[in-house]
């Protein structure tokens, strides 16, 4: 009976461990928000805590206002989308659909998301040339001309080929040295083991002097610099939406398009603050260009 | 100053849980108290961060020591030796030269930062693509030749671990998509915990079932941890400072830092016991305390990179500067350089608590003494099954994990006679080891 009552209460020292926990998250991939008392739920994919989730959080959820459910948090793109098939819930996100969009094997990708569910185009980013502030002879005239320079990229699938393309087409000795993260580039590019990063992220230790972006006219555009056709395009996420009308959803897209909150998200994320001049075409022209770039990008791999 | 203590109270009672929960790391410790984050200050944030991944290193050993339970994703040394210590009565042992070790090297880390801070640049530029590649390859070079197997076991558990790792969905190699079979959940690839419950733990417990018997757990008392202090100090101190360096210094490899801490001190001392013959098979202290000491060691170096260059190595560092951002923070180099002394208090001071916290949750678990050893484990195993859907049912994944690990546990069971070790460094150095490797390919 004694040993019994042991067992049972070490059994509750753990529930009661794991029942603390309960109110908010346990998995890598769980964010923490509080739910709101309206209908559209917003979808989530990728890692709490990174741009995704930061946008979620700063720019959508505020400007849902009343209207927001809460975050559908999904481990994975495919499983996100075998939710998005099956549910009747109102729900609305950032989708990151060039990379998601590139077939597989001669078949659709499983994260494909269908063109009726993109509502516009949400933002761009930019990539930049950056190297470590004060290198010697690092800059401008090396990533150029430079023998043998090493850059380093974002090396996820159709990226890899969009930056090989623009840094082979301005240097063609250049080494191109993937990374699958930004926790690993960084401190690539800091250690020395690349001389130059070709990538979204910039800090203040780095000196960006060349874009993508023809908004940030500090730095030389690398349209100017490359024969490469996607020399100065960005990527773009997409706003996508389930199970609301396309008039709704187009509603809450413009809705985050006018807000300040956008803006204030580009500011802390060093990108001009200015949405590209795209979001201003309509929805087919926006889906035709996307369509285009993406065929670019796919041509490339 | 109010916010701070409670930061550090926060901070502590999230990694005494955290060490605890398998499933429930720093990373998502912190998620936990994200919205509550969002309103402290750079400094209060720092310090609760610290405290968490400090007190959360000292309860991943007692709970992998006492119930098998691999709290965190560095415990599978405290496992293997803490545990079949425990199983011979001498758990309070390994728990207690564990947390005192730990203790040592947050004191090594302390000074070894403290003093080097005019030459960390140096140290830090050293931990490129190739030294990384380098220590990753001696890691599981050395755990396949040393394990309890024969080699060729080891390497084929290994590359089974390996093989584990692989099936998803690899966009950074060019869209490779292996074994998933079409079944979406496998697309984004297998959780550690259905592997480690299935291909570490269950072959543990069978061998402890068999045994059957009942447990027999001591107190420590204050006695008792001074002299594990001396008995250390006079036995074990090249162990301890071998530990500490190599802890120290592998916290500086991004993507897995004080997780290659762990694995790394551990077969180093695992290699060096079994050349002198001194290696015992039934839990041997002195690589249990190689691998605690190093990733308390760890813990502290892998915040340099950040505290110094500015730039987050580890998913939860990457997470707290997510959050400095989040805030409208403008996260440089000399903000990040002003936060030094507090993360230096807050590591102080919480590897003190975690030294007395730890021996005080030795003591409660004397209930635990007399206990049939079979009733135990099938406790702890409805437990960890518990735990493994439920994690991973936050995301809508529990069933998944449920049925992977149905999948896998004929062969944990099938296994059991195998130290399993190989395996596990297999699956969770994968994705760095091979990333390195493939980017080595592109440097020459």
């Amino acid at each position: 009976m004694l040993k019994a009552k042991r067992l049972l209460s070490i059994l509750t020292l753990f529930l009661s461990i794991t029942m603390l926990s309960t109110t908010s998250a346990f998995s890598d991939d769980q964010p923490t928000w509080k739910k709101g008392d309206g209908d559209v739920n917003v979808l989530l994919y990728y890692r709490p805590g990174g741009a995704y989730d930061r946008m979620n959080q700063s720019v959508i959820i505020p400007s849902l206002g009343a209207d927001y459910g809460e975050v559908k948090a999904i481990r994975g793109c495919a499983k996100m989308i075998d939710y998005l098939k099956n549910t009747d819930e109102k729900v609305f996100g950032i989708w990151d659909w060039f990379s998601t969009n590139v077939p597989k094997d001669g078949k659709q990708n499983p994260c494909h998301m269908e063109m009726e569910n993109i509502v516009s185009i949400a933002y761009s980013f930019p990539y930049h040339a950056c190297h470590v502030k004060g290198a010697e002879g690092r800059g401008l005239d090396d990533f150029i001309n430079g023998k043998g320079i090493r850059v380093g990229i974002n090396g996820n699938g159709i990226y890899k080929g969009q930056a090989a393309d623009v840094i082979l087409s301005i240097n063609p000795s250049a080494k191109i040295i993937p990374y699958s993260s930004s926790r690993k580039y960084l401190p690539g590019l800091k250690t020395g083991e690349v001389d130059y990063l070709y990538a979204g992220q910039s800090r203040d230790w780095m000196t960006c002097f060349a874009s993508t972006d023809v908004n940030e006219t500090d730095m030389t555009n690398f349209g100017t610099i490359s024969d490469s056709k996607i020399a100065d395009k960005n990527t773009y996420p997409v706003f996508v939406a389930f199970n609301m009308s396309m008039k709704e959803a187009t509603a809450i897209a413009k809705k985050i398009h006018g807000s300040e909150a956008i803006m204030d998200y580009f500011e802390k994320v060093d990108r001009p603050r200015a949405l590209p001049k795209e979001v201003k075409y309509s929805r087919n022209k926006q889906l035709k260009f996307l369509k285009n770039w993406h065929q670019d990008l796919l041509d490339l791999m | 100053m109010y916010e701070l203590i409670f930061a550090f109270v926060l901070g502590s009672g999230l990694g005494v849980v955290s060490g605890i929960i398998p499933g429930v790391n720093v990373f998502v410790s912190i998620l936990l108290a994200f919205p509550l984050l969002l309103t402290w200050e750079p400094t209060s944030i720092m310090f609760m961060y610290i405290s968490l991944a400090s007190v959360h290193q000292y309860f991943g050993s007692v709970s992998a020591t006492v119930f098998g339970i691999p709290g965190s994703n560095v415990s599978f040394p405290a496992l293997q030796e803490g545990h079949a210590m425990f199983q011979r009565g001498k758990g309070a042992e390994a728990i207690m030269t564990a947390a005192i070790g730990s203790f040592i090297a947050s004191v090594f880390a302390i000074v070894l930062i403290h003093f080097s801070i005019p030459i960390l640049s140096i140290f830090y530029q050293m931990f490129n693509t190739h030294l990384q590649v380098i220590l990753l390859t001696l890691a599981c070079a050395t755990i396949i030749i040393f394990s309890d197997n024969k080699a060729w076991v080891s390497f084929i558990l290994w590359c089974v671990g390996n093989l584990l790792a692989m099936v998803g969905y690899h966009d950074f190699f060019g869209g490779w998509d292996f074994m998933t079979f079409g079944i979406t959940a496998l697309y984004s690839g297998i959780d550690l915990l259905p592997v480690l419950i299935a291909l570490f733990v269950v072959p543990v417990f069978a061998k402890a079932w068999n045994k059957g018997g009942k447990i027999e757990f001591e107190g420590v008392s204050v006695s008792g941890y001074l002299d594990a202090t001396r008995t250390m100090f006079s036995k074990m101190k090249t162990t301890l400072a071998r530990s500490s360096v190599i802890g120290a210094l592998a916290g500086f490899v991004p993507g897995i830092s004080w997780g290659l801490s762990t694995k790394l001190a551990y077969i180093t001392e695992l290699v060096s016991r079994k050349k002198k013959g001194t290696y015992n098979a039934n839990g041997d202290v002195h690589c249990l305390v190689a691998a605690e000491t190093s990733n308390n060691a760890g813990v502290y170096t892998s915040m340099v990179p950040m505290l110094f260059a500015g730039i987050p190595i580890t998913a939860s560092t990457a997470l707290v500067y997510n959050i400095l951002l989040f805030q409208g923070m403008v996260p440089t180099v000399a903000f990040f350089q002003g936060l030094y002394e507090i993360v230096l208090v807050g590591f102080a001071l919480s590897s003190i608590l975690g030294l007395f916290i730890a021996g005080r949750y030795v003591n409660f678990l004397k209930i635990l003494s007399g206990i049939n050893i079979r009733k135990f484990y099938s406790t702890i195993f409805v437990l960890l099954v518990f735990i493994c859907y439920y994690t991973a049912q936050k995301v809508y994944a529990g069933m998944d994990n449920l049925v992977i690990l149905a999948c896998l546990l004929p062969f944990g069971y099938l296994i059991r006679k195998f130290n399993t070790m190989p395996l596990i460094y297999g699956f969770v150095l994968h994705d760095i080891f091979v990333e390195g490797v493939y980017r080595l390919y592109f440097f020459y």
